[in-house]
């Protein structure tokens, strides 16, 4: 088990935690002796005020986080403390006061948003669960939300399925603002936007975080945005975190070999550069999260790892390797070196 | 935003606050322009206006024997003849009309009443009470269903309610089942997921958005079980455990009729014909609410 | 030059609806050669989804093809009947859908429905269906894939049903993919791998590819050709390097620099484009973009423009396009891009 990174921040530099992570576990029953374990023990912090962005490979567990951080599906063990709530411990009418500050924009955009039910009716829909607006203020507030968001004031009265994807996602992102949440998990919430209104949205975030202290859980894929929205990146690979920093660090000088592959794999929007790239490529097939490799879960990938050796056999512990950085990898100093193969 | 303001946002600005819609509002607009289902409702009526004015006044008294010789066919005087006893058929069909509305349309509401719910929440909530629940129902399919109504009748003896809820007691599973089936699928979507997200209570997620959502099968299911359910009390009453002489009812009409179905064939034709209709009334008006209820159905 | 594999005349789909009529693809036209990858790129909600779904016909209700051609191979689509189309699809024109609803069955296990994909066109024996699954699986980097397909869609993460519905798209080898937005849940690193894959199939097997994407990125890397769409209209086409480089229609200019530099600093606002997208039930007369555009000139706001060459191979629709836009508007220092900045002719709009 990871040792709780908490106590590998600095003292002092680091603002007042809102959630607090601690070895958290979710396992899916798949068959009848084995397990998904999606998430495999993850302690980490996020600091009131400022948005953690959090990358990984495709089904390594970040949907599952983000669901259990706003416990919308119970842990297997582990702790979530938001403030000075244990979450993990609430149930039933306290959990539901607690998710007034705690949103969540889901990733699928044509999934999440009830096809039976009109567009104004879903954005005022934790509105009315909490009893906060009525009649014409509530009409006002859908449409002022739906402003805020970039689509037309009245497709209020339109459902889901007369939107585009885009469209869809924006009207998930209104939902979540509506109750002026303190924390909002941002799963994919711009990825089916196009760049120009994603830019609107990201403004739209930046601000609203300047004015009401907002904190946020940036999910996403897309590593240009994560570093220009994030003040910390936070890395996971197979249901584990491998890395957090600053995120102006992380992306200069990452300090595990994914971390590293990933960013050499971002595409760039130019194509004679995008044409001409060398990836560092990893090689080997991706592990399961039924049977996760020992050691370290990323040695069967990993271009410096010790094999058979060290990685293989012993799990790299969260370690400070810079200030206010952390990384799971026992080889760290070499990430440097790591380079994609010449021509 | 609003100084530079482009044509789109003109306009924006000038449009009023608009009236929220929702699904019931947008599902009656709809429903009103859907022709079958309009013409389906208004049989519907129909039926009902007669079976209440039957109530108050019937041509002749249903019960009274040899008004008309047995047998005989359709008259002026008769317009769908006599029966087998030589009543007035007209007058019984209209009598009739009541008791097969009330057991139709009172075991579908009863079993509506009694499958939604608990298969609501024997889907959603799983646990024990599923468990307890798909027992029951597997009990329930074991035994055969005129068993289980035999029984029924023989324990509460054989009125109207008792009949009603005899044939709640083989109906009830379908309907339980179907809705469990549903609850069970939707609780997996995103959606659902979603308005917990929000703050909804259990029982908000249960009616606002899994049961909007299962309305449409749930519909149809009903729909074919009105027509079921008056079809399984005329076999009740043929096997002289349903409504009881002289009460009529479209299906112990039939049922008696069937042995002149080939000197008379008016006396099986008349509840037969009044049963088809109802029975298509009833599957237009489904269906038109099943498609109401769709959004994508949109026109 | 080579005849066309797809050639797309004057299409237009609308949406007939209570509160009008939504002209959501409003006359596009557009050729696809053989082996060619083409990229489709343009705001939210401009019409791509829908121009992909009346190729493939598959237009929801209340939408309607009202106009316009389709000719696959010389042929019509739109003339086939619906028997011809089914079986042309999924194994001629194959897509990869941008709504996980519309090809994965939630109740249905993940590898079942990749099997009928490829079972409904008898194009691989019966037997050797379930081992070209997981083969097919395998390729999209679905980890454990043996297991994987026994899993519900709800069972997937994100990214693993965007994989699957690609192994669909690509299980009966098509000669002609239409892919929307088929990374966005995907990693960059999965996401290279995908599109290694699909510039594979176009290279070994001559697939022709039509790419829609907000990833501009995936775009520079993948297409050959880029067509850009505002408001259910084509406003730019061309070469890639000639559209990422040299954009000549106002809006294509202001969506390439909305994309965020990876090399900018934090906390720097992101530059986006002014006002809402627009109504397609009340297009704007004129140019469709001109309510938003910084170079507009008097005749945006009543003339209609049409697309005209610009450049080699490069088509644009715009009265003024970039090139005046820079040397007579000073849109290369244009910090501010609000409506008719660099004109000025807003203000005259505005009382007038
Ligand atoms: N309800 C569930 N039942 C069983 N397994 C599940 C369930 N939900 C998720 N999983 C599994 O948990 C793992 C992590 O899934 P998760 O959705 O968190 O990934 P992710 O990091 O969000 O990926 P992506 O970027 O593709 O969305 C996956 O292997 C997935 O199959
Ligand atoms: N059923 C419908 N009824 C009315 N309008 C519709 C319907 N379906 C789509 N539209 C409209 O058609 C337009 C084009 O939609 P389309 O899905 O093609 O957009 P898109 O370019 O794919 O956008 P995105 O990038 O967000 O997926 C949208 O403005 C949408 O609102
Ligand atoms: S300059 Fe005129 S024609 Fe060109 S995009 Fe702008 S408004 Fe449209
Ligand atoms: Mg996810
Ligand atoms: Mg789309």
């Amino acid at each position: 088990m990871a040792e709780p990174a908490r106590r590998l921040e600095p003292a002092g530099t680091a603002a007042e935690p809102l959630v607090r992570v601690e070895n958290l576990v979710k396992h899916f029953g798949a068959g009848l002796l084995t397990s998904v374990k999606a998430v495999d023990g993850v302690s980490f912090e996020i600091r009131e005020g400022e948005t953690l962005g959090l990358v990984g490979e495709s089904g390594c567990g970040k949907s599952t986080l983000g669901r259990l951080i706003t416990q919308l599906i119970p842990a297997t063990s582990g702790t979530v403390s938001f403030g000075d709530v244990e979450l993990t411990k609430l149930r039933g009418e306290k959990l539901r006061q607690q998710r007034r500050q705690l949103q969540m924009i889901f990733q699928d955009p044509y999934g999440s948003l009830d096809p039976r039910m009109t567009v104004g009716d879903i954005i005022a829909e934790p509105l009315d669960n909490y009893g906060i607006v009525r009649g014409r203020a509530r009409a006002t507030r859908i449409q002022e939300l739906l402003r805020v968001v970039g689509l037309n004031p009245y497709f209020n009265n339109r459902y889901p399925h007369e939107f585009s994807g885009g469209q869809r996602q924006r009207i998930g992102i209104a939902r979540a603002l509506a109750l002026n949440p303190r924390l909002i998990v941002c799963d994919e919430a711009i990825s089916a936007l196009d760049v120009s209104i994603q830019a609107q949205v990201i403004n739209l975030l930046e601000d609203l975080q300047r004015e009401f202290e907002l904190t946020y859980l940036f999910i996403a894929h897309d590593l240009s945005v994560v570093r220009h929205i994030s003040d910390r990146v936070m890395v996971m690979y197979l249901g584990k975190i491998v890395e957090i920093a600053d995120s102006a660090e992380i992306y200069e000088s990452p300090k595990h070999p994914y971390t590293k592959a990933l960013l050499s794999a971002i595409p760039v929007p130019d194509p004679k550069i995008q044409r001409n790239r060398r990836l560092v490529e990893l090689s080997g097939e991706i592990p399961s999260p039924i049977n996760p490799p020992s050691g370290c879960r990323f040695h069967t990938r990993c271009p410096i790892a010790r094999v058979p050796g060290i990685c293989a056999d012993t799990e790299p512990p969260l370690e400070m390797k810079a200030p206010d950085h952390v990384a799971a990898c026992h080889f760290s100093d070499e990430v440097a070196l790591v380079t994609a193969p010449a021509e | 935003m609003a100084t530079a303001a482009p044509a789109a946002t003109t306009e924006l600005l000038g449009t009023a606050v608009r009236a929220q819609s929702n699904l019931w509002a947008d599902a009656w607009r709809r429903l009103r322009r859907n022709r079958l289902a309009l013409a389906g409702s208004l049989y519907l009526l129909l039926v009902v206006a007669v079976a209440l004015i039957a109530v108050v006044w019937t041509p002749y008294r249903m019960s009274a024997v040899g008004l008309v010789a047995p047998y005989e066919g359709p008259s002026l005087a008769h317009p769908l003849g006599g029966d087998t006893l030589g009543r007035d058929v007209l007058s019984r069909l209209m009598v009739g009309a009541q008791i097969s509305l009330v057991v139709g349309v009172g075991t579908q509401l009863l079993v509506l009443l009694l499958g939604v719910p608990i298969g609501l929440a024997a889907g959603y909530f799983r646990g024990w009470f599923d468990g307890a629940v798909s027992f029951l129902i597997n009990v329930f399919y074991g035994i055969p269903d005129l068993l289980i109504a035999l029984i029924m009748v023989f324990l509460l003896g054989p009125s109207l309610t008792n009949i009603i809820i005899a044939i709640v007691a083989t109906r009830w599973m379908d309907m339980t089942r179907l809705v469990r089936g549903q609850a069970l699928s939707l609780r997996e979507r995103e959606f659902v997921e979603a308005a917990r997200a929000g703050g909804a209570k259990p029982a908000k997620i249960l009616f606002r958005h899994i049961l909007p959502n299962a309305l449409g099968p749930i519909i149809v299911q009903a729909t074919f079980g009105i027509p079921a359910a008056i079809l399984f009390e005329a076999f009740l009453s043929f096997l002289g455990v349903g409504i009881q002489e002289p009460t009529p009812s479209w299906g112990s009409m039939a049922a008696q009729g069937i042995v002149a179905i080939r000197i008379s064939p008016h006396i099986v034709l008349a509840p037969a014909i009044a049963l088809s209709l109802t029975l298509m009334a009833f599957n237009f008006m489904g269906d038109g609410l099943r498609d109401a209820l769709d959004p994508r159905q949109k026109r | 030059m080579a005849t066309p594999i797809l050639s797309v005349r004057d299409l237009h789909t609308q949406f007939f609806t209570d509160d009008g009529v939504v002209q959501a693809v409003d006359g596009v036209s557009f050729d696809l050669f053989p082996g060619e990858t083409l990229g489709i790129v343009g705001e939210s909600g401009c019409g791509k989804s829908m121009t992909a779904l009346s190729i493939m016909r598959l237009v929801p209700e209340p939408g309607r093809i009202t106009t316009g051609e389709v000719r696959f191979r010389g042929e019509d689509l739109l003339k086939k009947s619906p028997e011809e189309m089914r079986e042309i699809r999924g194994r001629d024109i194959a897509m990869i859908f941008q709504d996980p609803q519309s090809s994965l069955n939630p109740v249905l296990q993940t590898g079942y429905q990749v099997e009928e994909a490829m079972l409904v066109h008898d194009k691989v024996p019966k037997e050797k269906a379930a081992e070209r699954t997981i083969a097919l699986l395998k390729q999209v980097r679905i980890p454990a894939a043996e297991r994987r397909v026994k899993d519900f869609p709800h069972q997937l993460s994100g990214g693993m049903r965007q994989r699957a519905m690609i192994a669909m798209g690509l299980s009966n080898t098509p000669a002609l993919l239409i892919a929307d937005e088929p990374t966005t849940a995907l990693d960059v690193t999965v996401q290279a791998q995908i599109l290694e894959l699909l510039e594979d199939l176009n290279r070994e097997i001559d697939t022709s590819i039509v790419m829609i994407t907000h990833n501009l990125g995936v775009v520079a890397g993948l297409c050959t050709r880029v067509i850009v769409m505002y408001a259910g209209r084509i406003v730019e086409e061309g070469p890639v390097e000639r559209i990422f480089d040299n954009p000549q229609h106002p809006y294509t200019w202001a969506l390439l620099r909305s994309i965020p530099r990876i090399d900018a600093s934090r906390h720097e606002r992101l530059r986006s484009i002014e006002g809402l997208p627009p109504d397609l039930i009340r297009p704007p007369r004129g140019c469709r973009f001109h309510p938003r555009c910084p170079f507009r000139v008097e005749r945006c706001f009543t003339d209609d423009p049409v697309l005209e060459d610009v450049g080699p191979e490069q088509r644009a629709a715009c009265w003024v396009t970039m090139k005046r836009a820079y040397e007579e508007m000073g849109a290369r220092e244009l910090v501010d891009v609000s409506p008719g900045s660099a004109s000025g002719v807003h203000s005259a709009a505005k009382d007038g």
